[in-house]
């Protein structure tokens, strides 16, 4: 918070200042003052769009001010959001299925980003050198390695098992974070992972792993991958600041798609993921939407039942804010 | 009189170390010791140029230490281990002082010691990644989350100690302190506390270490500053170099918070030696 005003005070003077105080109560902005808003964002790929809209100011154009933290993996994202310690959330889509079957009636109100229609897509399995599994059946007895239980990457390396015959059951699912994944199965810790960019096209690229098969484009086309939520209660509330923070972004989208091979677009990636510059061109993008499928989400959930991480139904209508669903 | 005889006496070895005799060994096994850590980083460079480990993540010692050089030249390692450092002394000092006082209360207050213990016993072991996320509902995500569960961390160690140094108080010092008719307040000050000042310095120095740690490991759950927050980000960034250079100075860093607080600890004790004498 105080970062915050210290910025908005150097770049827009006292009457800001003074003006932002009044909107961290919650209060809406008249037309020309920047209304705070406090977002919990993932260094990944998943929000280059949102980043570019807040390096290019299209949020600012918006009347917003756009105050990110940033955390790894996103944990802090969803509890800190209903706290009321933050406006909006970045997370992955079944973290945010499961935020409302739990009731924390999250609402997507940027539709964030997709995989793509065929492969290279955003994860594939990985396997040595010369590996002769090529199927789910062949994987059984083995070792699958995914960054977590019970998230995106374990519930389509599960799926993909079962469309290709094998019984997931019959597989053993191991955690290992996905800058480790590579060491893994080259020191035989694992027989296969599923592994997200950039490491994979880094390490496609050194050849020094195969690529088995694409897990998510096997299974589902266009998965809903990460999106950015704000609370019932504050949609309730501010319809308007909703509207323009769906705007901003939407706009981060456009500006994303025009200018995706430009070395602008590159160096706001690296300067928020730390990925270096240069590994940018060799790695698959996600395809950044402005518009949710509603099947796509029913989808996801349906998959998430079939593997028992989803108990109850979810009114995915209620989840997804108007302006975002197709 | 026979208490300060022993108190001189457990601070004997102390005081033959420094004496210009003990000198020798002592440097030689010193000498030993960098020695070690020089060879182990040989080992660590060799590892890396000759590919004995098989890894894209495992960088060659001088890169890091490049990495170290680029890092301060541009400010932004050096930010990021300051806004670290600051983090956690402000939980080291909060979490100390609570537990000097708390502790000082206890082992005084019978009556509180009984009330107490089963909560502090209960709350003492629990790991800080486990209280993290349930304390982001009340404390959000930023310096306040961090700076209570540092304190939370140093908490223990200065109470437990604190109550068992003063439990080791002589008695007969108590029962002088009541023959001279001293206050409750003057007994504190000046019994009490100068006797259990090694045992509470103790537990601070365990104390520190652990805010370290608690202080990166919250910043890698939570938030946007921060060398644990800076350690992940380049982990998934790809930049190894750049993370074992935040590992590095934290080793440094680590190695020398333990030594000043130890030369502070020898002065303070020291102190508290020639008082009793």
């Amino acid at each position: 918070m105080q970062k915050a005003l210290h910025h908005q005070a150097r770049r827009w003077g006292r009457a800001i200042f003074v003006a932002s105080l009044f909107l961290a109560g919650g209060h809406a902005a008249s037309a020309q003052s920047l209304t705070t808003l406090r977002v919990s964002t993932i260094p990944t790929f998943d929000n280059a769009a949102f980043e570019v809209a807040v390096a290019k100011g299209l949020f600012e154009a918006e009347g917003l001010k756009i105050d990110t933290t940033p955390t790894v993996g996103g944990a802090a994202g969803i509890p800190a959001l209903v706290a009321g310690q933050l406006q909006a959330a970045s997370s992955n889509i079944v973290t945010i299925i499961l935020a409302a079957s739990q009731n924390l009636r999250p609402v997507i109100v940027a539709a964030g980003d997709t995989t793509g229609d065929a492969p290279p897509d955003l994860a594939g399995l990985i396997a040595k050198k010369g590996a002769s599994f090529k199927t789910g059946k062949d994987l059984e007895g083995k070792t699958i390695a995914v960054n977590a239980r019970n998230n995106i990457i374990w519930l389509y390396a599960r799926e993909w098992v079962e469309k290709t015959g094998g019984d997931p059951s019959k597989i053993n699912f191991v955690e290992v974070p996905f800058p480790q994944m590579v060491d893994a199965v080259q020191n035989d810790r694992v027989d296969t992972a599923m592994l997200v960019e950039p490491f994979l096209s880094a390490a496609v690229k050194a050849s020094i792993i195969d690529v088995v098969s694409w897990p998510y484009s096997a299974v589902q086309k266009r998965i809903p991958v990460a999106q950015f939520v704000m609370t019932k209660a504050y949609v309730d509330a501010n319809p308007d600041i909703v509207g323009r923070f769906t705007r901003g972004y939407d706009r981060g989208v456009d500006w994303a798609a025009a200018n995706s091979g430009s070395p602008e677009f590159a160096k706001i990636v690296s300067d928020f993921t730390k990925v270096p510059a240069d590994r940018l061109k060799d790695s698959a993008m996600p395809v950044f939407v402005k518009k949710m499928e509603l099947s796509g989400v029913e989808a996801v959930a349906a998959l998430m039942k079939k593997h028992g991480l989803l108990k109850t139904d979810v009114d995915m209508k209620a989840m997804i804010h108007p302006s975002v669903l197709k | 009189m026979s208490e300060a005889a022993q108190h001189s006496a457990t601070l004997g070895p102390a005081a033959a170390a420094s004496a210009s005799r003990g000198m020798r060994p002592a440097m030689i096994s010193k000498v030993a010791g960098w020695l070690l850590v020089l060879a182990l980083l040989v080992a660590w460079e060799a590892s890396a140029r000759l590919g004995l480990v098989k890894s894209q993540s495992w960088p060659p010692f001088t890169g890091v230490l490049r990495a170290v050089w680029d890092g301060m030249l541009t400010g932004e390692l050096l930010g990021v281990l300051l806004s670290t450092m600051l983090r956690m002394l402000k939980g080291f000092l909060i979490g100390s002082a609570i537990g000097v006082v708390l502790g000082l209360l206890i082992a005084t207050v019978p009556l509180l010691r009984r009330f107490l213990s089963i909560v502090i016993e209960a709350v003492r072991p629990l790991p800080i990644p486990a209280i993290v996320p349930p304390l982001i509902l009340f404390l959000g995500i930023d310096d306040g989350l961090k700076v209570t569960v540092v304190a939370l961390a140093v908490t223990f160690p200065v109470l437990i100690n604190t109550i068992g140094g003063v439990d080791n108080i002589d008695g007969t010092l108590l029962q002088t302190a009541r023959t001279f008719r001293k206050t409750r307040l003057e007994t504190m000050t000046s019994i009490i506390l100068p006797s259990a000042l090694p045992t509470i310095l103790a537990g601070m120095r365990i104390s520190l270490g652990l805010a370290f740690v608690t202080t990166i490991v919250a910043e890698m759950i939570a938030g946007s500053a921060g060398v644990g927050y800076f350690i992940m980000v380049t982990q998934y960034g790809m930049r190894p170099d750049q993370m074992y250079a935040a590992v590095i100075c934290l080793a440094a860093l680590g190695y020398g918070l333990n030594w000043a607080f130890v030369s502070i600890e020898r002065r303070l004790v020291g102190w508290d030696q020639r008082q009793d004498d």
